[in-house]
């Protein structure tokens, strides 16, 4: 009896399914996966490169940044 | 306010700096009374929208709130990366090259540098899915996408007055590609009506923002200062990298000299003043009219040198992922100057576009707009500022690790394809 899923996939094949989305570039499935992978993606970039999630700014040297925030400040 | 010269202060609230500076909130708004018209306007707009909505933010974390929101445009690209069928691999290592790219720019936190590539990855994820999921096959889709397609290459264009080329060729394309059959049984007149439709509702929301957000508080005589001036950096320009006929000509990346050279055709001319960027194109002219083999010369230094110091200023980064990027540069960095990189990306861009109207791949057409996007940033650097820089030339930073990293996939997939039929062959009986 072959391995399978409670939804009735092969286990086999959801294992090559997950291996070509992983590498290979294929056909386009659901947006939800989609959003899906990309949460995925966001974890692990986040896991993987914490530091570049944040910023610290310790310097303004861009003139037109200083102009734009006292305008800013001075709008809102 | 005199924050930037008081850094140390950035993780105080700014409410309470201002109160602490005039006593209140109220007498500093009472005091702000002096009228001042500032270029690049989108900057100041998102900063004034994030501010309204977190009135208690400090200096610190306002950045932080620009760094968010140029992580999730770059996260709006890798999801139609990935919803376009790239595998997680790309989507991953292009989400780290994004992250690498704004962490190269830790002096740009509060600029609106950090916003060049992330706001066209954002504007080619908008058109992207538009074309995917054919928003304007509907009305209501055709009139809602061409308001906010309008609104956001507003936006983009008063980020960066040089990038509206950019958005104005993208949505060009998108507009093109309406007036195509695409399957449908519609007639030419009634694709060409829904054209015009997409065309006027960009249009009217484009001029919306720029009039109800920008223009209609500036003075009349100060509307042109809203864009950055053309001829200022156009002359200075021809002085990077510094040449013989720069320094003949006395030009040189110095704001100083501007007026200078502006004052040899109207000496009347102040800095940034009436008649200051029309006296510097007409010195530009002048340059054309009697010396044309010199400015020759000097355009063929300058278009050399683009994008190839670039990819020497990359492949130098340190650590590992600058380790990394250097690998994956390799095949790219054999290209012997600037215009074979430009021949490269006009090679790309053709190519996808045909693909796209051959066989109506939307990745096609994203990878086109990509391409348009860095035919028209490299020409840009070449004209301009043609020595790289992190903060001005971060979007050819990305497209060229971006196509890189698409290379690497083609190779993945040929792979793949060749141990396929490897196994097929070898499972066939003889």
């Amino acid at each position: 009896m072959r391995p399978s899923t409670n939804d009735g996939v092969p286990v086999n094949a959801q294992r090559w399914q997950l291996l070509r989305h992983g590498l290979l570039w294929h056909r386009p499935e659901s947006f939800r996966r989609s959003v899906a992978y990309v949460l995925i993606l966001i974890v692990a970039s986040v896991a993987v490169q914490r530091r570049a999630w944040s910023v610290d700014g310790a310097s303004m040297p861009d003139g037109h940044a200083i102009v734009s925030l006292d305008l800013a400040i001075a709008r809102a | 306010m005199d924050l930037a010269a008081r850094m140390e202060l950035r993780h105080v609230p700014l409410r309470t700096l201002i109160a602490e500076k005039t006593g209140s909130v109220d007498a500093y708004c009472r005091g702000v009374n002096e009228p001042f018209v500032n270029n690049e306007n989108s900057l100041m707009l998102l900063e004034t929208a994030i501010l309204r909505t977190m009135p208690g933010l400090s200096l610190a974390q306002l950045g932080q709130v620009l760094h968010w929101i140029r992580i999730a445009c770059v996260v709006s690209f890798v999801l139609l990366l990935v919803d376009l069928g790239g595998s997680l691999a790309l989507g991953f290592a292009t989400l780290l090259c994004g992250l690498m790219l704004l962490q190269a720019m830790p002096d740009h936190v509060y600029s609106n540098y950090p916003f060049l590539f992330t706001l066209v990855l954002l504007d080619v994820a908008v058109l992207g899915f538009a074309i995917k999921y054919r928003w304007t096959d509907r009305p209501a889709g055709l009139v809602w996408f061409g308001a906010v397609a309008g609104v956001l290459s507003a936006f983009i264009a008063n980020m960066r007055t040089s990038y509206l080329p950019i958005v104005g060729v993208c949505f060009a394309a998108v507009l093109l590609d309406e007036l195509r059959a695409r399957g449908r049984t519609m007639p030419l007149g009634r694709r060409a009506l829904r054209g015009l439709t997409l065309a006027g509702c960009f249009l009217v929301a484009y001029g919306a923002f720029q009039t109800g957000l920008i223009t209609r508080y500036l003075p009349a005589d100060g509307r042109a200062r809203a864009a950055h001036p053309l001829g200022h950096p156009l002359v200075l320009a021809l002085g990077i990298p510094e040449n013989a006929f720069s320094r003949e000509q006395g030009i040189r990346w110095a704001d100083e000299a501007g007026p200078q050279l502006a004052a040899r055709v109207d000496p009347s001319v102040t800095f940034m003043g009436p008649g200051y960027n029309t006296a510097l194109l007409g010195y530009y002219r002048s340059l054309w009219r009697t010396h044309p083999r010199e400015m020759v010369a000097v355009y063929t230094l300058k278009f050399s040198l683009a994008g190839s110091d670039m990819l020497r200023v990359l492949r130098r980064s340190p650590g590992l992922a600058g380790r990394a990027v250097s690998v994956l540069l390799a095949p790219v960095a054999l290209l012997p100057n600037g215009f074979w990189l430009l021949g490269l990306y006009v090679a790309v861009g053709c190519g996808a576009f045909a693909l796209y109207y051959r066989r109506d791949l939307p990745a096609a057409f994203a990878l086109a707009l990509l391409s348009v996007a860095a035919c028209l940033v490299h020409v840009e650097s070449a004209i301009i500022f043609s020595i790289f820089v992190k903060q001005y030339h971060n979007y050819a930073a990305f497209y060229v690790l971006f196509l890189s990293l698409l290379g690497a996939q083609a190779l993945a997939n040929a792979g793949w394809r060749l141990a396929s039929r490897g196994r097929t062959a070898a499972a066939s009986p003889e």
